[in-house]
């Protein structure tokens, strides 16, 4: 399926209704800060989803509208101007933000519902939907902005919310501090995106183009020189490793997991960190003319995703193994993008929005019904007292692990189909994909089979209150796991190519094509032995291999050498700044001006011995040198 | 309308030592009253300044001290007048903040503060350079007093400390003035201090090499640029929170504005020389204000170093020479000015409540005083530069133009974007999140009614400028681009051409000096 | 019968009125009762205020009178005037004080008037040996008031000291005019101006100029003549060091002025090398040994040492802009010293003099119009605008920038930087430590008040308006042709 080289954009439409989608969930955010308290749970609970389902009805609405020969923007007000710096506040809808925003809008009005019964007993409900709110409309931003700045506004705003919203229940220490981390590895990559727009501001400006607009990009890209380009791509994809958690930026991503389960779900899974992946996709047209660019693309993703699966083989708290899954498969989309494969990417970026939302928020209702337990070694034999959570989360895994028919299923065996054969692949990289697709089924359905299968191993007080979760939060589920199903089925590579490029397909070798199915299903075999059939046999394993077993557990310890090497040796660094830099050598030549100062006043004060002999003495010694000057 | 900006607070000043010393009430309420008063004439400058034109607007010109040729000559021009709103802006909410806050001398206090009002507007409207001087070094002594009488245990060696530091640079800077004064003397048989026909001084390379290094220091040691910097932490540290705001919020400005206005304009081929030391100790200045901010116990001191750091970034701007950095570096100075300001207010805050600025004795904060968590973590996100406020725009402006002059300076700079986040959640984590572990923390009561006024127009500023910067910075482009015109005008030729075409179209008479270059330069000589 | 030669009376006329003045004080003092002692300072003060309107009056006269002896010019005018405010203003300031002291009033302000009759000598004299008369009429009264306590053996030792040390200076500059008239056969500086000009210098001369550098060195307290100001200026009364710090000083330069910026002009080149050396030596022996005083008077004296430092940089500059740089800052500088003496005054009590920086604690606040004025002469004599100090710095300073002199224009800026700390603390001690040994009451003393209240005024006045003084200090100086 290589793309063809469209003659793209076509018509620019102006409109001016876009900015409500992005005004809606604003609305809800100022309703949430200013009324939220005061006018009760209940407001809350109808305002925050509604205000976006509005967006999600009027960004249908405008889905509809797009026509076939164009795209759609709305110029909302002249932003930053200076000098030939020229950036408007503008929104664009075509077909690539399009799919971007009805996901957005439309998996954040399930799980926004899903909060509703999720957050039932917070007292702080007013502003978790201020921040959520908060979050949907920075997303909008990010995927709506007509412009390269516009999309980076949303961009932090976005990386804004997840720190605010990791760290929600403030008063834990260890959450705060994801949050923060969060933040911080966000604000690398991002030191990367700045620089990387800033390259491309002024290539382009050096060829007369003053712009960051991505059509006017688009039109005189291919006026820039490979290396300018490669660079540009480079510095931008810093940005994307760090918001689509990828190697080496990908840390935050498994700590993020301290915020609520929703959030997870909307942030953490479906929305947010796939922003790089969009990213990426934006700027397509930048990347193809790099193939440096797009081979560090594929490959990062590619070991991420092998790196990350092999994580979450052993872990066990149910969160954790999501999150690894999730950067694993985020790893997936940047293949796809990495070998040119854009729309295969995006296909997947969309499926594993609802699947992954699906896990996610199954999660968060197996952790609502046990207590808030996350430990998936005191779960099991869920299946009975849970069934729908346990139903949907069973598509879930089926979706994610590519089971033939389910939404995965097509995509990821797209992405690893054009790894294999497009211009940019190479079987290297279709091999690791579908060793990592034989893993993922494997954790996926190790999780499955832990909590819902077998006898439980909670504790009798936990156990006595294991409860089917609130319609409020099974209907999101089952609406998702609808979704996850089907949604391989929605023809994405048609919709996108006004962006992309017409897909053509190319001849697939048949095993290719097979391979990766047949890793699935065999990961799924296995996991069935290991946890099912003989349930013992997986501690066995971990006591014979366990030097690995504890490599793994440990995540490689890369936070640990993270914490080592940067931030243990910037502490100390800072501190001897400020305590022998600052204090002694700067202000210590200061103080000792002004100490040398005062002992040559007193040294001079000796002059001073009161004798008038001496003072007489002193007179002559200077008329002598005068006198002394003037005669020699 | 100038004069009435700068005297108002003084008139308010002489006014106030006549009332009796026990109406304190009344002393408060005269000054406030005065500084918005204050404010609201400066308004009229925003209303009726023409952003069509770099002449300076508002001109007050008449002789003062005839045999020097010094003049009363002020005015504002696309650069300055923000400043001076800036500061007419911060007066009356410092005003508001230290309302309870002050019980000691309360009528020294404010005569101290009007004072300074007059001093700081002063330097910025100043268009002689003797004028300007004058302005310069009276708004340091009430600065001194302020942080003297009114500040912390150490407060006698941090004013003496403040004063002898900024002493130093700037007398260094009257005997630049001087030979400036004489020099043109030498050349036009006249003495003139008039800043606008100083710029058209021939002055060789190695002159202009020793007058902006006079002229630097003083500004370097006022911003403070690294390693002049050592002053600033313990001036903060120890002044009451009023004068912290007013430090960090305008003093620091002086400057950077002094930068933009003296010396880089008057001596454009020092300043070009110039650029690799002072991009160099800009850079540093940014990580290194970032680490040591990073490790400070002291959330004073904390503040402070990033105040350090922030103005690293406005020096970059400034030596990019071009529109955007020129540009960024002003509008950064505002926004230092608005988030800089809020965060002081907001550690007095606390402190008129907890009598401790150590970060180790807060925590948990949000449950007892959520309204202040939240205004606190807006003012964070404006500092650190959060897209949407304030904060953003100018850094942004400022590191593109920056990566225009000098990418590695821009990269370099950009990791200071990433550890200001870094030491700024932090304290913000430790302050605010995390459970209560300190018993006297439970007992804090949220803002009053008079604080929160005090922050919503801080804040509703941020907002603005965060989304809506155009009409502040189509006011400032024409005065930025007539003085990059001056500085770059001779990068274009050799010095000694340049230097020629630019006096050619520059007619002696004063009025019409400034819209030649303008015309000569069109904008994408700033550009390339 | 001796025919008088043909006198120009009008010349006369100042030290007339300042000698009948003094005169009168005396013999009033013979039959006046105990209690009406007190009036014998009108008395004094009336001639000094005549001769101050009667010398302000004939400004922009030019004359010359006993056979160019001495001359009726602007600048000796303008002298006049600052001697008249520093004797004025030091008796004003005495009439309070001197009751705290055992000093008769009679011989005291006579000897302050005859000093002045000195000083205006000093100041019109046009030949050398008439300068010498004048450095020894106002020598003899200064030696003299500086003992006049007689009581205490501070005051005797100052005397005796400024005495013995003064002779030995009067000896140097005795013989450098000795010298002077051997190179050029004249005393008459018109004559000896004529001489220089036509022949310029000759190793001879120099060596007379190096010694009347030393003898006005001494006299301006220049280093390393300075040894004797400080002892001097703490043991002698109050009121006599702020009157010998800026009359004395001024008059120094009155004569030092017109000898070598006018006289000896044409060779400018081969003494400022000398006076360079000398001034930037003095601004910072002056300055730096200040930082560490502790005692308030010994400040000043060395802050008085250090303004002889800037003077004599307006010296080096030379030029018109020098000369009248140093008139100016003449008059600055007498304005904020004194100020800075009465306040000094003001806070002593008897036998409690009050002049440690502690003693000055918390005063700022408890009386805020005396603290206030303190601190106005200390940012004053730092030089911070715009008070009369920064002016007369920025006067002197362009000068030497002017006149290409920008290094020592540098020295002089860093010293001003040094002072500040120590003119500072003073400040500081007023308002940034609490007192505990601050004085319950000081008593109301108008006299004193009115000195202070003058030159706090003058201060602030002749610093943000001082466009007339400039003019007229550049008029008088431009007066010498």
């Amino acid at each position: 399926m290589e793309h063809a080289h469209a003659t793209l954009p076509t018509v620019v439409h102006t409109v001016s209704y876009l900015r409500f989608i992005v005004l809606f969930p604003l609305l809800g955010v100022l309703f949430n800060i200013f009324l939220g308290q005061r006018l009760g749970r209940r407001a809350v609970n109808y305002v925050a989803p509604g205000m976006v389902l509005l967006s999600f009805l009027l960004a249908f609405v405008a889905f509809l509208r797009l026509p076939a020969d164009g795209i759609l923007v709305d110029v909302v007000w002249p932003w930053i101007t200076s000098g030939s710096f020229q950036v408007d506040f503008a929104l664009r809808l075509d077909p690539l933000s399009a799919t971007m925003v009805l996901v957005v809008t439309g998996v954040g009005f399930l799980i926004h519902v899903y909060s509703a019964g999720y957050m039932a007993h917070d007292e702080d409900v007013a502003r978790y939907f201020a921040y959520l709110n908060l979050f949907t409309t920075a997303m909008l931003l990010l995927v709506l902005g007509a412009n390269l700045l516009l999309l980076f506004v949303g961009w932090e705003g976005v990386g804004l919310c997840s720190y605010l919203l990791i760290g929600f229940w403030y008063t834990d220490d260890e959450k705060a501090s994801a949050g923060k981390k969060a933040f911080i590895v966000n604000r690398i990559g991002d030191a990367g995106f700045l620089l990387g727009l800033f390259l491309l501001f002024w290539s382009l400006g050096e060829k007369g183009v003053w712009t960051l607009s991505f059509s006017e990009i688009q039109a005189h890209a291919s006026a820039l020189s490979v290396n300018t380009v490669t660079a540009i791509c480079l510095l931008l994809f810093v940005g994307a490793t760090g918001k689509s958690a990828q190697i080496p930026l990908y840390v935050w991503l498994p700590d993020a997991m301290a915020g609520p389960t929703p959030v997870s779900a909307l942030i953490h899974a479906a929305t947010m960190v796939t922003a790089g992946v969009y990213l990426i996709a934006r700027l397509h047209f930048l990347y193809s003319l790099s193939a440096t660019a797009l081979a560090v693309v594929a490959i990062v993703g590619t070991a991420t995703a092998l790196f990350a699966a092999s994580i979450a083989l052993v872990q066990t708290d149910i969160k954790k193994v999501l999150a690894y899954s999730t950067v694993s498969q985020l790893g997936y989309m940047f293949l796809g993008l990495g070998v040119g494969a854009y729309s295969a990417g995006v296909f997947h970026l969309m499926t594993h929005a609802f699947f992954k939302a699906l896990l996610f928020l199954g999660a968060g209702s197996v952790i609502h019904g046990m207590s808030d337990e996350q430990d998936i070694r005191k779960m099991g034999g869920l299946k009975d007292k849970m069934p729908i959570t346990w139903g949907t989360f069973l598509v879930a895994c089926l979706a994610i692990a590519g089971f033939p028919g389910f939404s995965g299923f097509f995509s990821k065996d797209l992405i690893l189909e054009e790894a294999f054969v497009s211009e940019h692949g190479s079987w290297l990289l279709w091999l690791a994909g579908t060793i990592g697709a034989g893993m993922t089924a494997f954790y996926m359905f190790r999780l499955l089979f832990v909590t819902f299968y077998g006898k439980t191993r909670a504790s009798h007080d936990v156990a006595h209150h294991i409860h089917e979760s609130p319609v409020s939060m099974t209907c999101p589920l089952v609406v998702l796991a609808v979704l996850a199903f089907v949604g391989g089925y929605f023809s994405l590579l048609r919709f996108l190519s006004p962006i992309f490029g017409e897909p053509h397909e190319a001849p697939v070798p048949f095993f290719i094509k097979q391979l990766p199915t047949l890793a699935g299903l065999s990961g799924i075999g296995l996991a069935y032995q290991m946890y099912v059939r003989d349930p013992g046999m997986a501690e066995r394993l971990a006591q014979q291999f366990s030097g690995l077993h504890q490599l793994l557990a440990n995540k490689y310890y890369v936070d640990e050498i993270y914490d080592a090497i940067i931030v243990q040796p910037v502490v100390a660094a800072s501190n001897w700044l400020w305590q022998v830099w600052d204090t002694l050598v700067i202000d210590g030549t200061v103080n000792g001006t002004a100490h040398t100062m005062e002992a040559n006043g007193l040294l001079l004060r000796l002059w001073q011995t009161g004798n008038v002999q001496n003072y007489a003495l002193s007179f002559l010694v200077g008329a002598i040198v005068i006198l002394g000057y003037y005669i020699w | 309308m100038v004069s009435a900006i700068v005297f108002t607070p003084l008139f308010a000043a002489l006014i106030l030592l006549m009332l009796p010393p026990e109406d304190e009430e009344g002393a408060r309420r005269l000054a406030f009253g005065a500084s918005l008063l204050t404010f609201v004439i400066s308004l009229g400058l925003l209303a009726k300044f023409e952003s069509g034109t770099a002449d300076f607007q508002f001109v007050e010109r008449f002789a003062w001290i005839t045999d020097f040729g010094i003049q009363y000559h002020v005015g504002v021009d696309g650069i300055s007048l923000f400043l001076v709103l800036l500061t007419t802006f911060l007066m009356p909410l410092v005003l508001l903040a230290s309302w309870d806050d002050v019980h000691k001398h309360v009528k020294e206090y404010l005569f101290f503060f009007l004072l300074l009002e007059t001093g700081m507007v002063g330097t910025f409207v100043a268009l002689d350079m003797f004028l300007f001087y004058v302005f310069w070094e009276v708004m340091l002594i009430p600065m001194y007093f302020l942080i003297g009488v009114w500040g912390g245990p150490r407060r006698i060696y941090a004013a003496i400390k403040f004063l002898l530091y900024t002493m130093v640079g700037s007398l260094l800077m009257l005997v630049a003035i001087l030979y400036l004064a004489y020099q043109y003397n030498a050349q036009h048989q006249t003495v003139t201090f008039d800043l606008l026909r100083l710029y058209d001084l021939k002055l060789s390379l190695i002159e202009q090499k020793w007058l902006f290094a006079a002229f630097a220091l003083s500004f370097a040691i006022k911003v403070p640029l690294f390693p002049f910097h050592t002053w600033l932490p313990d001036a903060h540290v120890e002044a009451p929170t009023g004068g912290s705001v007013i430090l960090a919020g305008v003093l620091l400005k002086m400057g950077t504005y002094g930068f933009v206005r003296f010396a880089i304009p008057l001596f454009p081929e020092a300043a070009h020389a110039a650029v690799p030391i002072i991009m160099a100790l800009a850079v540093i200045g940014i990580v290194y204000g970032a680490l040591v901010a990073m490790v400070q116990p002291d959330l004073k001191k904390l503040v402070a170093y990033s105040s350090v750091s922030h103005l690293g970034f406005v020096v970059l701007g400034l030596f990019a020479f071009n529109v955007q950095g020129v540009e960024g570096a002003v509008y950064q100075m505002l926004n230092h000015g608005l988030s800089t300001g809020a965060l002081f207010l907001l550690v007095g805050v606390i402190y008129e409540r907890r009598h401790t600025r150590l970060i180790s004795e807060y925590g948990g904060l949000w449950k007892q005083v959520p309204l202040y968590a939240s205004i606190f973590m807006v003012v964070m996100l404006s500092s650190i530069g959060l897209p949407g406020l304030n904060g953003f725009v100018g850094e942004f402006l400022i590191l593109l133009g920056t990566f225009r002059a000098n990418p590695l300076a821009a990269i370099l700079a950009v990791s200071g974007v990433v550890l200001g986040a870094v030491y700024m959640l932090w304290m913000y984590q430790r302050v605010i999140f995390g459970p209560i572990t300190n018993e006297e923390n439970a007992k804090l009561v949220d803002l009053s009614r008079r604080e929160v006024m005090i922050f919503v127009p801080l804040l509703a500023m941020m907002l603005f400028m965060g989304l809506y910067p155009r009409p502040l910075l189509t006011r400032m482009e024409k005065s930025v681009e007539a003085t990059l015109a001056r500085v770059n005008v001779l990068r274009q030729a050799s010095p000694e051409q340049s230097r020629r075409a630019q006096h050619e179209q520059l007619p002696n008479s004063i009025g019409a000096t400034h819209a030649s270059p303008l015309q000569t330069a069109p904008k994408l000589i700033a550009e390339r | 019968m001796i025919t008088l030669p043909p006198v120009n009376w009008l010349s006369l006329l100042p030290s007339l009125i300042l000698t009948v003045a003094g005169i009168l004080v005396l013999f009033w003092d013979l039959w006046m009762k105990e209690e009406e002692r007190p009036l014998l300072a009108w008395l004094g003060l009336t001639g000094l205020v005549l001769t101050g309107v009667v010398s302000f009056g004939l400004l922009g006269r030019n004359e010359s009178a006993f056979n160019g002896m001495l001359a009726l010019d602007s600048y000796a005018l303008f002298f006049n005037l600052i001697f008249c405010l520093a004797a004025g203003m030091t008796v004003l300031m005495s009439i309070d004080y001197l009751e705290t002291t055992d000093i008769r009033p009679g011989e005291y302000y006579a000897l302050i008037l005859f000093a002045t009759v000195g000083m205006v000598l000093m100041a019109a004299a046009t030949d050398l040996i008439v300068i010498f008369l004048g450095l020894e009429t106002m020598s003899m009264a200064v030696y003299v008031l500086a003992g006049i306590w007689r009581q205490r053996l501070q005051s005797n030792e100052a005397a005796l000291k400024y005495f013995l040390l003064g002779a030995f200076a009067s000896g140097f500059f005795l013989y450098g005019v000795a010298l002077v008239y051997g190179a050029t056969g004249s005393v008459q500086l018109g004559k000896v101006a004529a001489y220089v000009s036509e022949y310029g210098s000759s190793p001879l001369l120099l060596i007379g100029v190096a010694l009347l550098i030393v003898g006005f060195g001494f006299k301006v307290a220049a280093a390393p003549f300075h040894v004797w100001a400080p002892d001097v200026y703490e043991g002698a009364p109050t009121t006599v060091t702020a009157f010998m710090a800026v009359g004395v000083k001024a008059a120094a330069f009155a004569a030092f002025a017109r000898v070598f910026l006018h006289t000896l002009g044409p060779i400018h080149a081969q003494w400022q090398g000398i006076l360079w050396i000398l001034a930037a030596l003095t601004m910072t022996v002056g300055n730096v040994t200040a930082l560490v005083q502790t005692n308030i008077k010994r400040m000043l004296a060395y802050s008085s040492i250090a303004h002889a430092g800037y003077l004599l940089v307006a010296m080096v500059a030379g030029q018109d802009l020098g000369g009248a740089a140093l008139m100016y800052y003449l008059v600055a500088y007498g304005l904020m010293n004194l100020g800075a003496f009465a306040v000094v005054l003001a806070v002593g009590r008897k036998g409690e003099p009050n002049e440690e920086f502690s003693d000055y604690a918390g005063l700022g606040f408890r009386y805020p119009a005396l603290g206030m004025a303190m601190t106005l002469f200390m940012l004053s004599l730092t030089g911070v605008p715009p008070l009369v100090g920064f002016i007369g710095k920025f006067y002197i300073f362009s000068a030497a920038v002017k006149a290409g002199y920008v290094w020592l224009a540098v020295i002089g800026v860093l010293n001003s930087a040094v002072s500040a700390y120590y003119y500072i603390r003073v400040v500081v001690n007023m308002y940034m430590y609490e007192g505990e040994k601050v004085p319950e009451f000081l008593s109301a003393r108008p006299a004193l008040a009115t000195a202070i209240i003058l030159a706090a005024v003058g201060t602030v006045l002749m610093g943000v308006f001082p466009s007339a003084s400039i003019a007229l200090a550049r008029a008088s100086f431009l007066s010498l042709g």
